[in-house]
């Protein structure tokens, strides 16, 4: 107990020391703001944002309505397009990618003119429940200005998750996710661990009381600090589509686990930034582009089963699943197994890596 | 019980015999000087003898630890200057030395003793990559001899330094001997390990050729009073200089 509390407290002044020294290196420090850059963008972007200016809306009309079904701008600058569907069920399926499905009842005229305020059924992805209040006000007031009457659009309960199987912005949320943290990993991992290397401090180091495990393991934890800057903050911006926050962390950790032990695994053989540089384009190939294809729906099965295999395409998956209604506990099982298993085989070359390396 | 002890150390990379069976032993507070042209097997003797390299065989004592088995135990007793200028270059004299007393659980005020010890104070505050070679080499003893070593391992400390520097730094390490500490100092400087050392090893091609004090080696070798150190290191050590420009 003695020993492993000594290792973390050795791994600990080391992390610490990766931590900040990262902070004064300017190409560490660039990569950084970069990282956070490209989350705070992709947030902004409007694709991850379901509420925003420009409302997109799928509308499912119960009767024969005056709702004109144009793009219309309100006198606040937003703009509401709509889209028609035939069927609730065809409404749902619609909006995968919209802001709001309503319902328009079939007695919407009749209210109106009777100078009754109506209620309209609005529908809405992935959204926070504590939300609901701010959206239902709204879009009341909107649809308000777009009817010329007060109307009261009503959410409550109507929030849809879909399947993990639907295509949606799940899908994109899980592989962004995959996105910013190999990245980051990749970025300030390995670099730590070379410029260890190149400077020779990794010699002075090592006849101090560190050893080679405590070294690996506070680069590890400075890896895990800049992984929680980057992928915590989308974590943080994304929240809006988590169901299930259990599973969604252990997604994460599952991410952030593998994503250091695969920045650990090239930072023990790399001996130069020409080396890193084609390391982290074979790497990026690998772990980045198949959960990107695995997010095509109409990929060949073969493809798909292949693709299935790959660990971020296992760990995009888990994070989809968190966001998702209509998991199997299969799906889930199968997906962890795949996850665990290149996580233990990437510590385990780590681990034979840095034991065949010393004192050889 | 002696500071060092080595007995047939040998190692070999891949068919390449670095170091060749060597014996000697160190006393307590001892300077000893290890002299070897490029090559010689210096680094790698350091290496083996710090932990940092497993011997092909032979075995070696260091602070009464054994340098294959104890290598934990060995840690805390040595300290090492390395032949390369490595230390953290962002951070300043004083944020390395405090890191690595972390390291060793050393008091903070430690820091400061040997920032004064080596005569740093005044600029430990700024960026080690803001400082001269003999700056950052004073900033790599002072880290050596943080945690009060019993046995200091110096590579080449005056290497690339300038005159006053380097007799700054000789001065330093003879004080450190005067208070006891034993001192295991390779220098390509034969006056530096003459004025230093108490006893000096040749070595040649991994191998040791001669062992003594300076003035014993002069006595057996010179032939005449005028020849220095470093006559008799050329005359020891040539003969692997002589066979590699007849393979030329």
């Amino acid at each position: 107990m003695k020993t492993m509390l000594d290792s973390l407290h050795i791994a600990w002044i080391i992390g610490t020391k990766d931590i900040l020294d990262a902070l004064k290196n300017k190409s560490s420090r660039a990569n950084i703001v970069i990282m956070v850059g490209m989350v705070v963008f992709f947030y902004w972007l409007g694709v991850l944002r379901p509420f925003d200016r420009d409302v997109s809306v799928v509308v499912y009309d119960e009767g024969q309505t005056s709702l004109a079904i144009e793009k219309i701008t309100l006198e606040n600058g937003a703009t509401y397009s709509f889209q028609k569907a035939a069927s609730l069920q065809e409404m749902e399926t619609r909006m995968a990618n919209q802001n709001l499905g309503l319902v328009l009842p079939a007695d919407l005229d009749q209210a109106l003119a009777a100078g009754y305020e109506p209620t309209l059924q609005g529908y809405v992805f992935w959204v926070d429940r504590a939300r609901v209040p701010g959206l239902e006000t709204k879009y009341s007031l909107a649809f308000s200005e777009i009817l010329g009457k007060p109307v009261h659009v009503e959410i409550d309960r109507n929030i849809i998750i879909p399947a993990a199987t639907a295509d949606g912005m799940h899908s994109f949320v899980a592989y962004l996710m995959v996105y910013f943290v190999f990245t980051t990993a990749l970025l300030i991992i390995p670099h730590l661990m070379l410029e260890e290397k190149q400077t020779k401090t990794l010699d002075a180091l090592l006849v101090s009381p560190a050893s080679p495990g405590q070294v690996i393991l506070g680069k590890a934890l400075a890896g895990f600090f800049y992984i929680l800057v980057t992928g915590g903050l989308a974590l943080a911006l994304f929240s809006m589509f988590i169901v299930h926050w259990g599973l969604a962390l252990a997604a994460f950790m599952g991410y952030a686990l593998f994503a250091i032990g695969v920045g650990l695994l090239v930072g023990s053989f790399i001996r130069s930034m020409k080396q890193l540089g084609l390391w982290m384009l074979v790497l990026m190939l690998l772990l980045v582009v198949p959960p990107l294809f695995y997010m095509e729906q109409n990929l060949k099965a073969g493809i798909r089963a292949i693709l299935t295999w790959f660990p971020t395409t296992a760990l995009a998956s888990l994070l989809r699943f968190s966001c998702s209604t209509g998991v199997s506990r299969a799906q889930v099982g199968l997906n962890v197994v795949i996850a665990i298993a290149s996580i233990v085989v990437v510590f385990g070359l780590v681990i034979w890596k840095v034991r065949r390396s010393d004192r050889s | 019980m002696k500071a060092i002890e080595v007995a047939n150390l040998t190692r070999d990379y891949n068919r390449l015999r670095a170091v060749d069976g060597i014996s000697f032993t160190v006393e307590p507070g001892e300077i000893f000087g290890f002299l070897g042209p490029n090559g010689a097997g210096k680094t790698t003797t350091i290496r083996m003898l710090t932990g940092q390299l497993l011997p092909t065989s032979g075995s070696a004592m260091v602070a009464g630890c054994d340098i294959v088995t104890g290598r934990q135990s060995l840690k805390p007793r040595i300290g090492v200057v390395f032949d390369s200028q490595n230390i953290y270059e962002r951070m300043s004299a004083r944020e390395n030395l405090v890191f690595f007393a972390r390291l060793y659980r050393v008091k903070m005020e430690r820091v400061e003793e040997v920032l004064t010890q080596v005569g740093m104070t005044a600029r430990a505050g700024d960026k080690v990559q803001q400082y001269s070679n003999g700056m950052k080499q004073r900033v790599l003893i002072a880290r050596a001899l943080l945690h009060k070593p019993e046995v200091l391992f110096l590579d080449e400390p005056t290497r690339g330094l300038d005159a006053h520097i380097a007799r700054d730094i000789r001065g330093i390490i003879a004080g450190l001997a005067r208070d006891g500490m034993t001192v295991f100092l390779t220098t390509h400087y034969m006056e530096e390990a003459d004025q230093l050392s108490r006893r000096v090893a040749f070595l040649d091609q991994g191998r040791i050729v001669a062992l003594d004090t300076p003035a014993s080696l002069k006595s057996k070798y010179g032939k005449d009073a005028s020849k220095s150190l470093e006559d008799i290191f050329i005359q020891l050590t040539g003969n692997g200089l002589r066979k590699e420009s007849e393979n030329l």
